[in-house]
């Protein structure tokens, strides 16, 4: 509650300019939202630039924003960040050469997927290559449908799921070597 | 929420979405990111201010040009203005009407009580001249000998009495200029004098020799001379012409002065 309070009376003061409340909003938000922006993103100096850009549109739009609680900063913040990341990448043509093929099925690797952490499952997701990984982020990790994604990224709808499903093939791939790994680990 | 096979990777959501998820991930400098932020976010009200001001300066040239184009039709020279004060007198009377003899204002002047056959004492006495509503001026205020502007002075449209005691006022055709010299310069430009308007000279009224001793006749009469008329007369069988015949240069009233010429024809 009373975190809260402060949460609230931090954003209220930064609406008004207030540098020591906006250093504060920008200290507690900027280490999650970096992670956010290295997952689009592998570079982390572009990383950097997309975070740079993201907290400036929050700041300036901070005043049209309602304070429900916490998790609400969170998501729009997260939202305001996803979106300055889907703009560099259109800005790179990341998205120009993307195909409507069909991935082929492999069997499922689910015990291991659940035994990751999550700096593991940061680890493979940043080796997709970029249609892949947005369209796994914005899809897996975000919770967007096809169709939102393929107005936001321009492509077709069955591209963004062909891309999903090649970005699960890959990644099940990778976990299969990962699980030989950790069963080779375990077995020792 | 995606309904497909996805669901074994939905386990990855609640790892990835909670903020202390990946402290690893942050940022390696946070107070240098920090600075540029701010630097960026300080330019913002600077570039707010410059747009009001730049607003403020819009709304006045806004308000200026419609008050430069109610007033460019005003003049602020005191000269000019009482030049156009004046002219504007003289106008109304001192100016000779169009078609009367240029140089004596009164002498296009019908006799007091003209007669009905002019047309302009035809007119009733109370009927109203209506006066131009516009007259054009060239204003000759330019000293570099340059032409002269012409200004369209608007004037109030309003109605002058026929007549100022008993002199019938006719109104200036509405087209007339009063030229100026453009080669004077500014300050030798002297507001015009108002017509030196003469003491107005009182018409006689011609009355016929026989009417001078009229008791009823109250004005003064000029007794006009006419002119000699010759006429046959009979001396003692003898004919011939008078040359002059006149009564008041008789020393008798009475008796009619005769001048016979020597060589009668």
């Amino acid at each position: 509650m009373g975190m809260g309070m402060d949460l609230s009376e931090q954003i209220q003061d930064a609406r008004q300019g207030n540098a020591a409340a906006q250093k504060y909003l920008f200290e507690r938000l900027s280490d999650p939202m970096m992670a956010l922006c290295c997952r689009y993103v592998k570079s982390r100096e572009d990383a950097e630039e997309i975070l740079l850009d993201g907290f400036y549109r929050f700041f300036t739009h901070l005043a049209s924003f309602k304070y429900q609680g916490e998790a609400a900063l969170y998501a729009w913040i997260k939202r305001i960040m996803v979106n300055e990341c889907l703009m560099f990448l259109r800005r790179q043509h990341s998205f120009s050469m993307l195909t409507e093929e069909a991935a082929e099925e492999i069997p499922h690797a689910d015990e291991i997927i659940a035994q990751l952490s999550a700096g593991e499952i940061f680890a493979l997701i940043v080796q997709l290559p970029v249609g892949y990984r947005t369209v796994f982020n914005l899809h897996i990790i975000e919770g967007m449908e096809h169709k939102e994604i393929a107005e936001a990224l321009g492509i077709a709808e069955g591209t963004s799921k062909s891309q999903l499903s090649k970005a699960k093939l890959l990644l099940q791939k990778m976990l299969s070597q990962k699980g030989i790994q950790y069963v080779k680990r375990k077995s020792r | 929420m995606s309904n497909e096979k996805a669901d074994e990777f939905l386990s990855w959501r609640t790892k990835l979405t909670p903020p202390e998820a990946l402290p690893e991930q942050g940022l390696d400098n946070p107070e240098a990111v920090w600075q540029q932020l701010y630097a960026r976010l300080d330019k913002r009200p600077r570039r707010r201010f410059l747009y009001g001001y730049r607003l403020a300066a819009a709304c006045l040239l806004l308000a200026l040009i419609p008050a430069a184009l109610l007033f460019r039709g005003r003049t602020s020279d005191p000269r000019t203005s009482a030049r156009q004060t004046s002219d504007f007198r003289t106008d109304q009377t001192s100016l000779p009407p169009a078609g009367s003899p240029a140089g004596d204002p009164v002498a296009g002047l019908p006799p007091a009580g003209g007669s009905p056959a002019d047309p302009r004492s035809a007119a009733p006495p109370t009927a109203g001249v209506p006066f131009p509503a516009e007259t054009s001026l060239p204003i000759a205020s330019n000293p570099t000998g340059k032409t002269p502007a012409t200004r369209s002075i608007p004037r109030p449209s309003r109605t002058l009495p026929a007549s100022v005691a008993g002199i019938p006022l006719t109104p200036p055709p509405a087209t007339s200029n009063i030229l100026t010299t453009p080669d004077l310069p500014t300050s030798s430009v002297q507001p015009p004098q108002l017509a030196q308007r003469p003491p107005a000279r009182r018409i006689l009224k011609a009355v016929s020799i026989n009417e001078l001793d009229n008791p009823t006749a109250t004005e003064p009469t000029l007794v006009l001379r006419r002119p000699p008329a010759p006429f046959r007369i009979r001396l003692q069988s003898e004919k011939g012409l008078t040359r002059e015949a006149s009564a008041d240069r008789a020393p008798d009233p009475q008796f009619l002065q005769l001048k016979i010429p020597l060589q009668n024809p």
